[in-house]
């Protein structure tokens, strides 16, 4: 307690690290909502820029633009269908169905508590047992664990969104084979690049995603205009009511320890944080088919989850100086840049340091609720826009988005044909979520269980020997023959 | 049943395919095409099941009520040209925007895109074409600097850097 309030007296009692907490607060805002230009482009304009800022403040800056980041991507993902980032993308789910059904005050709202919920619980752990935790959390997950974890997602991502479970696998399946487009994560070999450089780096997720929600949304609504179906959403500023939220109590409680410990793991981080718990609210739910249609829960899991992850990605990053993410990447980076070391030692030798981040983290987390609620009132606003006046500034800022990643044109084409594929996916009842979830786990999944092989040396009774991969499995194939029965049975 | 042929021919051309990089990995014995022919072999075997099982499924109802079955009693040939109309619009911008570049071209897009969309009053095409234009010119040229297309043909580059150099 002692040391978190000198870090707070340090972050707000010094003019200078109050400016750039509050900088970083709204810049990560800001960025996290603009599709492509996300909170990864402020952290990078910022990265040459940090050696002039003391080392507390410049890691600070990062850390509070990551919070912050993960958030400012749900607002758009709500009201317009684009997420601001890949770990919004579950929060589009729900989301975007709830503003088309006039409950975008409501949708907003829970994202807005939840982000903030759960970034304030991660950081509170965070503070409270980071150096047990990540030992814990690095020895016990290796490889085949975190594919047990990938299967046991891509299990429950077949029933999320289609009209039936074989073209929910068959979405998944089709996500996976996208994500093999490329080079192995093993030896290296090109695979499906029919001889086009640009398939060499594999499917941009970026433009695929932008394609699949906002370009889809866009040519779905137009259409649905121009047949003289137009609908346009209520606009509605109700905030959740305490009831609603008490009834989601165990959807939160439990988002927060996936999404906890999924940013504890290398390599996992925020985006399949909001996946998994996406995945487990659906699990869970007594009504799964309510899900991709407007479900609070929905809303509530992914914004839970992918903000716990922000507070839990700093463990290993300070505790062992692993990087979870892109910008915890960066962060290692901000910290060579002033000569620390990140690992065991930074609590010893710049304990001062730690705990701003901390106190930074944890006031981020507060200030996203007050902030939030004010774009709650103000941003949804917007949707009295009609939507076919919209639709060209939703196309044009995906379009930016697209193309300001890697500056290329292709991925701009790559973003309309993803979305005319999901146009017509969507129509025959395919799973859009599937396939993005079959995308991002395909990469993970594929490198993890050549790693996992090669420890096991291909015995899979190894398993046996590791619990918490065991369990995963074992739930994995639960679920699978689960939904399986029920679809012969139907 | 078209459906799950269409799958299944999906599948078997990835695996012809996926000949082109049958190599063997020293350190790891499924090789660069073994998780993807795993994946192919689970597309059949699922595009079988929905086959034999039957592709029913219900109306999907979407988030504001109407159903694709509705859309579907509303095709006709002129909605059918409408809807490609829709679809290539994007993609014909997109296809142009390497040689005559975003500055010159989105002011088009944005016109054509609006009346696609329903919008057929002139005066609120041309307010909303240029409107938007100048909005996305200046937060993205000019605030936040990002670097769009400027287009490889003459005159468009041309015009593209004077407008960037006026704006900046």
């Amino acid at each position: 307690m002692e040391n978190f309030i000198t870090g707070t007296l340090t972050l707000f009692g010094d003019p200078v690290s109050a400016t750039i907490f509050v900088v970083a607060l709204l810049g990560g805002m800001f960025f996290g909502a603009i599709p492509g230009v996300s909170m990864l482009t402020l952290a990078a304009i910022a990265l040459p820029f940090s050696g002039n800022f003391s080392a507390p403040n410049a890691i600070m800056f990062f850390s509070v633009v990551y919070c912050a980041g993960v958030f400012g991507g749900a607002i758009t993902a709500i009201l317009f269908n684009i997420p601001g980032a890949p770990e919004n993308a579950p929060t589009a789910f729900d989301g975007y169905p709830m503003t088309q059904k006039g409950q975008a005050g409501k949708a907003v709202g829970a994202a807005v508590l939840c982000s903030a919920f759960g970034g304030t619980c991660s950081a509170i752990l965070m503070m409270t047992a980071t150096p047990l935790i990540a030992n814990w959390a690095i020895t016990s997950f290796g490889p085949p664990e975190i594919f047990a974890l990938v299967f046991f997602g891509l299990a429950v991502a077949s029933s999320v969104g289609s009209s039936n479970l074989w073209k929910g696998w068959l979405s998944v399946f089709l996500g996976l084979m996208l994500a093999t487009i490329g080079l192995d994560p093993v030896g290296g070999i090109a695979r499906y690049h029919f001889d086009l450089p640009y398939l060499l780096a594999g499917i941009g997720f970026v433009p695929v995603i932008l394609g699949f929600f906002a370009v889809a949304e866009v040519f779905v609504q137009i259409e649905k205009r121009s047949r003289g179906m137009d609908n346009s959403p209520k606009v509605n500023l109700d905030f959740p009511t305490f009831i609603e939220f008490w009834q989601l109590k165990f959807a939160v409680v439990r988002s927060v320890v996936i999404g906890f410990f999924a940013g504890i793991l290398p390599g996992i981080g925020a985006t399949l944080a909001a996946f998994m718990g996406y995945n487990e609210a659906v699990r869970w739910s007594k009504n799964p088919e309510k899900f991709g249609k407007g479900e609070l829960e929905g809303v509530v899991s992914s914004e839970t989850s992918n903000n716990a992850a922000t507070g839990a990605a700093m463990i290993p990053l300070l505790a062992l100086g692993l990087p979870g993410g892109a910008l915890t990447a960066m962060m290692i980076g901000v910290f060579q840049i002033h000569g620390i070391e990140a690992g065991p030692l930074v609590f010893i030798n710049s304990n001062d340091l730690v705990w701003v981040v901390f106190s930074a983290m944890f006031f981020a987390n507060i200030a996203i609720f007050a902030l939030g609620w004010l774009q709650t009132k103000t941003v949804v606003h917007l949707l009295r826009i009609p939507f076919h006046l919209l639709a060209p500034v939703i196309l044009l800022m995906a379009t930016i988005g697209a193309y300001a990643r890697r500056g290329l044109v292709i991925d701009v084409i790559v973003m309309f044909a993803a979305g005319i594929a999901a146009f017509f996916l969507r129509r025959s009842g395919y799973s859009i979520p599937g396939v993005v979830l079959g995308l991002i786990l395909g990469k993970i999944g594929e490198q993890t269980f050549a790693q996992a092989m090669q420890m096991i040396s291909y015995d899979l009774s190894a398993y046996l020997d590791r619990p918490i991969g065991l369990i995963l499995i074992v739930a994995g194939l639960a679920t699978l023959a689960t939904n399986v029965y029920k679809a012969v049975r139907s | 049943m078209y459906e799950s042929l269409a799958w299944i021919l999906f599948a078997a051309l990835a695996y012809y395919f996926s000949f082109g990089f049958e190599k063997e990995i020293e350190i790891y014995k499924f090789g660069a095409s073994g998780w993807p022919r795993a994946i192919i072999l689970l597309t059949i075997i699922a595009a079988v099941m929905m086959l034999f099982t039957g592709n029913r499924e219900s109306a999907i109802a979407t988030a504001d009520g109407a159903t694709e079955e509705e859309i579907k009693t509303k095709r006709t040939l002129g909605n059918y040209l409408h809807t490609s109309a829709i679809l290539a619009w994007p993609v014909l911008y997109a296809v142009l925007m390497e040689k005559i570049g975003f500055y010159t071209l989105t002011p088009f897009f944005i016109f054509g895109f609006l009346w696609l969309a329903g919008e057929h009053r002139l005066k609120v095409l041309l307010m909303m074409s240029i409107g938007i234009y100048v909005f996305f010119v200046f937060v993205f040229g000019r605030l936040l600097y990002i670097n769009l297309p400027v287009g490889t043909m003459h005159p468009f580059y041309d015009f593209s850097n004077w407008l960037l150099v006026i704006i900046r």
